[in-house]
């Protein structure tokens, strides 16, 4: 907190000014960096060679420049790179990348709103790290059982028929969200 | 360091701004990648796209249903600060409180603590609730102790609130007094009551002279023994005299057009920060000083500002108008007003006229000058910290040099038309130099006219 006067070579140091004692905090740019540390964490999970430049260079564009929105245009990036990794079903590169996604999606968005040069308390962070878990654990598991269970060699005809009531649910979920957010509550 | 009192605790309150959520891009965006991959999952027969999107989906779902409701009547936030003086009276510390935070994730709050660089504080609601903190007293007067600004952080920032209208918290800082042993008086003092002996015959003082008796006389104050060996009548005889008592008006002009602190690189600067003492902390010090010790003594005390009409006082005396003298000297604040006057403030005839300033331009030697032409005892204080120029670029260095010699070439053309000087701050070493130099001011000042 706000220091006393001290003597220093003769004349008096100034008391510091101090803003208010929030506790344990680290500094805003950090959410940034979070975002740079998880894409370039999950490029090297996914891409290989030139196209993990390409994301090195999205996720370094979007710990930069939140505003932009490249975070999400990096996930689409490392959801199409997806499609490159081997059908062997549950790998610990898709669980690795399952999880990735949702830590940047929170990242990002808290880059977004967080100002880079303030001061963040630790405990801000644990309600969105509870809700990952929450989330987390049933689709994890949910994943593991679709991929394992019903295709433990990836894609394949009978997969089809999941993936449509998978995507056609995932979408419906999708309209009715909008559908709350026109209207009035 | 000034040491200085702050007012008592006091509680201010923003206006309740109502909780409107805005739209995160963060929310949209989500929803926006999780769409595309389950479109890319469905058209390519890909199950672990479409189980990649399945958690921003979620995510997107949940952070944007936890929304508070957008309604007139809706929820409203608001931010309360307290403020109360340390036991010692060098720090001030304040709690600010953030009502109506809950089922947030954050709240953002932006303080500036005097008027320093605003600080980007994120803290949880809980903690939002008692913010604590505490600065330290640096300047007398009025102050700008903090300013707020704050917004709440929804589910993931995936919805926030408009920032709350700007909460100003000020404090006024009461400033020191220090005792004055001696008191310069007018040339010629004024009233029929008071502590001081005047020129005048009357009652009260110590002895006068030996006079001619003369109609009004009191017969006990007939000199006998002046009497027989003067009288050359018999019908003459003398009295002793007594000189009446009077009091003294003493009007204190203040200069707080500017206010400069004893760091010279700071002089352009507009914060608190880092300036040291400033003038007005000793021009604040100075008045208040002699307006306790001169009302003590029982004289009529007033207040001038040169920068504005506002803070005018008329003198008086009693406990009741000192309190009153103090709290405008205290109020005053630098305007940066810079008007030349056409003619001086008028001071009662006969008042000992203190002029506090820097003296840095010509208008407060200049209105010196012309009280002094008018007759008036006046006494040029002196209230420029002694300055600091370490980190001074050459050329500023230069500046301040051919200011210093304006300022001193100023102090000598007001000393040789009658004005007399005080500096009010002591040199490093030379305790007991300001006491020194107003025993001298108290000794000589009162010469016949």
């Amino acid at each position: 907190m706000t220091g006393r006067s001290r003597v220093v070579d003769g004349a008096p140091e100034r008391p510091r000014i101090l803003p208010p004692d929030i506790g344990p905090a680290f500094p805003g740019w950090w959410a940034r960096a979070g975002v740079l540390l998880a894409g370039v964490g999950l490029a090297a999970v996914t891409v290989h060679g030139f196209w993990l430049v390409v994301g090195v260079a999205l996720a370094a564009v979007a710990a930069l420049s939140p505003q932009t929105l490249v975070a999400w245009g990096l996930a689409l990036y490392l959801g199409a790179g997806a499609l490159a990794l081997p059908h062997d079903g549950w790998t610990w590169r898709f669980t690795a990348l399952l999880l990735g996604l949702h830590v940047l999606h929170v990242l990002a968005s808290f880059s977004l709103a967080l100002p880079p040069g303030g001061r963040v308390a630790w405990g801000v962070l644990a309600a969105p790290a509870r809700r990952v878990l929450v989330l987390q654990v049933p689709v994890q598991a949910f994943a593991a059982v679709i991929l394992v269970t019903l295709a433990p060699g990836g894609d394949g005809p009978h997969l089809r028929p999941v993936a449509l009531v998978a995507g056609a649910a995932l979408l419906a979920g999708v309209v009715l969200l909008v559908w709350r957010w026109r209207t009035p509550r | 360091m000034t040491d200085v009192a702050p007012d008592r605790a006091s509680e201010r309150a923003s206006e309740r701004t109502r909780v409107v959520p805005l739209a995160g891009a963060g929310a949209l965006a989500g929803g926006v990648t999780a769409v595309v991959l389950a479109a890319a999952g469905v058209l390519l027969a890909r199950a672990d796209l479409v189980l990649l999107a399945l958690p921003l989906a979620l995510s997107a779902a949940w952070a944007w249903s936890s929304r508070p409701a957008d309604r007139p009547d809706g929820p409203a936030t608001g931010l309360t600060v307290r403020v109360a003086p340390d036991a010692d009276r060098r720090l001030v510390r304040y709690r600010v409180s953030v009502d109506r935070s809950v089922g947030t994730d954050a709240v953002h709050v932006r303080v500036s603590v005097l008027g320093t660089t605003p600080h980007d504080l994120v803290v949880t609601p809980a903690r939002a609730a008692d913010l604590a903190g505490e600065a330290p007293v640096l300047h007398s007067g009025p102050q700008l102790l903090l300013r707020l600004q704050h917004r709440l952080l929804g589910q993931d920032a995936a919805w926030f609130t408009a920032p709350a209208r700007e909460l100003d918290a000020w404090q006024v800082v009461t400033p020191r007094t220090v005792p004055v042993a001696s008191l310069p008086l007018p040339h010629r003092l004024q009233g029929m009551t008071g502590n001081h002996q005047s020129a005048r015959p009357g009652d009260g003082g110590d002895f006068r002279d030996v006079h001619p008796f003369a109609p009004g006389d009191r017969l006990r104050r007939i000199d006998w023994r002046a009497t027989a060996r003067r009288a050359r009548q018999t019908d003459e005889l003398f009295v002793r005299r007594t000189s009446a008592l009077a009091d003294a008006t003493v009007v204190l002009v203040l200069d707080s057009r500017d206010d400069v602190g004893e760091n010279v690189d700071d002089w352009t600067g507009p914060t608190a920060d880092g300036q040291g003492v400033t003038s007005l902390d000793l021009a604040r010090e100075a008045a208040a000083s002699l307006a306790t010790a001169y009302a003590a003594a029982g004289d009529r005390v007033g207040v001038q500002d040169l920068a504005t009409q506002v803070r005018v006082v008329q003198p008086g005396g009693g406990g009741r108008h000192r309190d009153r003298v103090v709290r405008a000297i205290t109020l005053s604040r630098p305007s940066g007003s810079r008007f030349t006057r056409l003619r001086a403030p008028v001071v009662p005839a006969g008042a000992l006229v203190y002029v506090f300033s820097t003296f840095l331009d010509d208008e407060a030697p200049r209105m010196a000058s012309l009280w002094r032409a008018g007759g008036h005892r006046v006494v040029a204080v002196d209230v420029l910290p002694a300055p600091r120029t370490a980190g001074l670029e050459p050329h500023e260095r230069i500046a301040f040099r051919v200011l210093t010699l304006e300022r001193e070439e100023r102090m000598r053309a007001l000393q040789a038309s009658g004005v007399e000087l005080l500096r009010w701050q002591e040199r490093h070493g030379h305790a007991g130099e300001r006491a020194a130099a107003l025993r001298t001011l108290a000794r000589t000042g009162r010469r016949p006219r």
